[in-house]
């Protein structure tokens, strides 16, 4: 099982990009600025760390 | 349109990067990788820029304004019942796009008057949310005749009234500001004075 996690390139940038776009849906019904700050400062942060982290897995892998 | 296409592209999003996730050996492949490409790449952060941009037009609307607690007042006195104050004028006779009372009024009708007013929006949010804002709210700079003007001038009322004919080229040029005779504004000081227009609030 553990071994397995291990194999897959993209566990924790895959968690890291679900979790931000997570945030990023759920701020999307709101109208309001802290709304706005999570999408950007929570949100886009965790889709951009998630997708460099994915690159450099990808590469890696490579 | 794109309030409705946000949130349909960041669920397909997730859900792919949830199949890979799954999926893990699907990458191995050269369609696969094409697939990660798309899916952990340009897709999260399209759907992010697109997010942005939904936030950012949602930004213009007045419930956005109001819902930081020292913009009240200022809410509030779109619905004030005095026939000279000119938010409440504006508002309640539908002279500016319904929900969008205060970004219509308060961005710059220029080039990047949209880009400005967003930034300053930012600006205005650092401001709020660490605590510095003001115990006087003003704006930036002197309010201009151009933004009045972006809308009235060359409108029927506005070109037949005796005095803004005498005054036009004061009023072009900026000599002559619009709020020396229009001086009724956020009279926020006495807003406890004023009566409240409900009617338009429903519709």
């Amino acid at each position: 099982m553990a071994e397995g996690r291990e194999t897959n390139p993209i566990g924790r940038a895959g968690l890291l990009i679900v979790g931000g776009l997570l945030i990023q849906l759920g701020t999307l019904f709101f109208t309001h600025p802290a709304a706005f700050l999570s999408f950007v400062g929570l949100g886009c942060t965790s889709v951009l760390l998630g997708v460099g982290l994915a690159a450099r897995s990808l590469g890696r892998a490579e | 349109m794109s309030s409705v296409a946000a949130p349909l592209l960041l669920s397909i999003t997730i859900g792919l990067v949830l199949a890979l996730m799954r999926h893990p050996r699907v990458l191995q492949t050269g369609r696969g990788r094409l697939v990660a490409l798309v899916g952990l790449g340009i897709l999260p952060l399209a759907v992010s820029a697109l997010g942005i941009s939904v936030h950012l037009e949602q930004a213009k609307s007045t419930e956005f304004c109001v819902s930081c607690h020292v913009m009240e007042p200022y809410g509030d006195s779109l619905w004030f019942d005095d026939t000279d104050a000119l938010p409440a004028v504006h508002t309640q006779n539908r002279l500016l796009p319904a929900g969008q009372e205060c970004y219509s009024c308060h961005t710059t009708y220029t080039l990047f008057g949209g880009a400005r007013a967003k930034l300053n929006g930012l600006q205005h949010l650092w401001v709020y949310y660490s605590g510095q804002t003001p115990e006087t709210l003003e704006l930036y700079a002197p309010y201009q005749n151009r933004e009045c003007l972006h809308c009235h001038a060359g409108a029927r009322r506005f070109e037949s009234d005796e005095i803004h004919s005498e005054l036009r080229e004061e009023l072009a040029s900026g000599e002559t500001s619009c709020l020396e005779c229009h001086d009724v504004v956020h009279d926020i000081a006495n807003r406890e004075s004023y009566d409240r227009y409900e009617r338009s609030r429903d519709g």
